[in-house]
């Protein structure tokens, strides 16, 4: 993982050294307008967030082939704490990546000033991991419901295409786009890219993420509730393999 | 006096989908009725699909019924699931619930940790429980290398870690060679003595009695018989076969019990003689009574009955 935020990381370097007049140029080609630096600037969310799906969906999947999701299940404790646990344990880890591996390029790129800008955007991308941890935890109950890992793979591939982070959100049918706009994952990438490029933590950015966390939050404990009624109620903590 | 734990009207039903279409629907548990008091170890009884699992898992909180209720120490399955938890300990499966990497002690402070002990409480509680076990000497190897009888010993332990109340056991000897299936029955036997209140599942007729004081023989989601070994065995009328080979005139041959003449593997004569008592007391009367009428006895075994047997035999008749 560290390997592929570097790689894209040098890329967001090449890209904004060579390529001068980045942004007409991207305007040029597809006929958006945000420069092509600014659209890497979010690809730090994008494999944070694959790494966040897959390492909660094989952690749920591989504690539940040890029979280890069940057992806990009997403990009094709660499977949310030991979710949140293990959310802060990736979370501090991808923070810390994110920031070993940004700094001297951003360092390289704009000196000193950026390297402040850094630090609002991390704070942002904390914020915005948690939506992203909830999305990732709740995928991997669906993955418990689906019973087949093939459901990662597919979400992985749908966070990569739709989100808005490797591509612009701009370039799908208006549909999509409206669809995509219920992940957390454009606006946490919106916002850290505001953040890195502006260091700007004004309320009018904020506010709407925080609105999005907030929403995600809600949402996902109704569906978590639901969905552990239904993983209940099938006897499905039992994962088969098969 | 509340009972430990008390199962009444339980149902549930397995539907399975594929997609949205309903592929099967088993019903794994049909009105089932059942109290166990506090301190006793009783044995569940039946074969494999009876529905033992389901009832370990409803009794756990990991599966919701369908109807009726189970309460354990009082507390209602379903609606005080937390309180319920608190006085549990479950084995769901000798083998599972491991972490493979780390050692026997690490595993049992993690889950100790979990159940609320402070990390010196189950560090302590898991070096006492493993000296017990008889897995003192292994506790700082990694659990993926021990063996299935270990990790069984372990499992107890794990149950043991937070010192519940009611223990409720799946199959603790599934997949165990006979001396270690032993072994672990006889550690079983021990913890009845601490008095705590065992729920033990079996298919095994031999085990069960041997485990508990009570039986509760479940059958397709029914409870069929509940009592002391003895009566359950009596319920189902339960027979030992001894074969007998034998060379000799059996021609006319009258014995005071039920009788089959057949041929044995090597081809020689063989007598089989159904008992419904004690063979230990019954085989020697025969083999005196077939010498005193001059029939040569070259080998003798004695075929314990199964379950299964009383089954097919319990359900065909009816
Ligand atoms: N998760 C499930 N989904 C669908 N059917 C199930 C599920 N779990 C159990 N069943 C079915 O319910 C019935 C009862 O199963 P259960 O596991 O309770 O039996 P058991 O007495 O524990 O048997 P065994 O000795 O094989 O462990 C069986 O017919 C089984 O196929
Ligand atoms: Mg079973």
């Amino acid at each position: 993982m560290a390997v592929l935020l570097a790689f894209f990381q040098g890329l967001f370097f090449l890209i904004g050294t060579l390529v001068r007049r980045e942004q007409e140029l991207f305007a040029r080609i597809s006929g958006y307008n945000d420069s092509v630096l600014y659209q890497m600037a979010g690809v730090p969310v994008l494999l944070l967030s694959l790494v966040m799906v897959s390492a909660v969906g094989e952690y749920v999947i591989e504690l539940g082939r040890r029979g280890a999701l069940e057992h806990i299940q009997t403990l009094p404790v709660d499977m949310k704490l030991v979710m949140g646990a293990h959310a802060t344990t990736i979370v501090s880890v991808s923070l810390l990546y994110y920031f070993a591996v940004t700094v001297p390029f951003v360092y390289l790129r704009g000196g000193p000033g950026a390297v402040a800008h850094l630090l609002p955007a991390m704070l942002v991308l904390a914020l915005g991991l948690l939506p992203l941890f909830l999305f990732a935890a709740l995928v991997a109950l669906l993955t418990l419901l689906v019973r087949t890992e093939a459901f990662l793979e597919l979400v992985s591939a749908s966070v990569y295409t739709f989100t808005g982070i490797a591509y612009p959100l701009t370039v799908f049918p208006q549909f999509v786009a409206l669809v995509a706009q219920l992940l957390p994952h454009p606006h946490v990438a919106e916002s850290v890219r505001l953040a890195v490029f502006y260091g700007v933590l004004e309320p009018a950015r904020l506010v709407p993420m925080l609105a999005v966390l907030a929403g995600y939050a809600v949402f996902s404990t109704a569906i978590y509730s639901r969905i552990e009624r239904v993983l209940r109620r099938g006897g499905r903590y039992e994962v088969v393999t098969e | 006096m509340v009972a430990a734990i008390e199962v009444e009207g339980l149902r549930k039903t397995y539907v399975e989908r594929r997609l949205w279409r309903v592929k099967r629907v088993v019903t794994a548990l049909d009105s089932v009725t059942f109290a166990i008091e506090r301190g006793t170890m009783v044995a569940l009884l039946g074969p494999n699909g009876a529905g033992k699992s389901t009832t370990v898992r409803i009794l756990s909180t990991l599966l919701l019924p369908d109807g009726g209720t189970a309460r354990v120490m009082g507390h209602d399955v379903v609606k005080e699931a937390s309180s319920v938890r608190r006085v549990i300990g479950v084995m769901l499966d000798p083998e599972k619930g491991h972490f493979g990497r780390l050692t026997g002690l690490e595993n049992l402070v993690f889950y100790g940790v979990l159940h609320g002990l402070t990390r010196s409480d189950a560090r302590s509680r898991a070096v006492e429980l493993l000296e017990q076990f008889g897995l003192g000497d292994a506790r700082d190897r990694p659990v993926e290398g021990y063996s299935k009888g270990m990790k069984a010993r372990l499992a107890i332990c794990r149950v043991l870690i937070h010192d519940p109340e009611v223990l409720i056991l799946d199959e603790p000897t599934a997949g165990l060679d006979p001396i270690s299936a032993r072994e672990v029955r006889e550690r079983l036997k021990g913890l009845k003595r601490e008095g705590r209140t065992v729920l033990v599942t079996t298919h095994n007729l031999w085990e069960a009695e041997e485990l508990s004081d009570r039986l509760i023989v479940l059958n397709r989601g029914r409870v069929i018989a509940e009592g002391t070994p003895e009566e359950v065995k009596r319920a189902f009328g339960l027979m030992w076969n001894v074969e007998l080979e034998v060379s000799g005139n059996l021609e006319g041959l009258k014995l005071g019990w039920e009788t089959e003449l057949g041929i044995s593997e090597r081809g020689r004569p063989l007598l089989k003689v159904m008992i419904r008592e004690d063979p230990s007391e019954l085989v020697p009367l025969i083999l005196s009574e077939l010498r005193s009428r001059g029939v040569q006895v070259l080998s003798v075994s004695v075929r314990e009955p199964t379950l299964e047997e009383a089954f097919v035999r319990a359900v065909g008749g009816a």
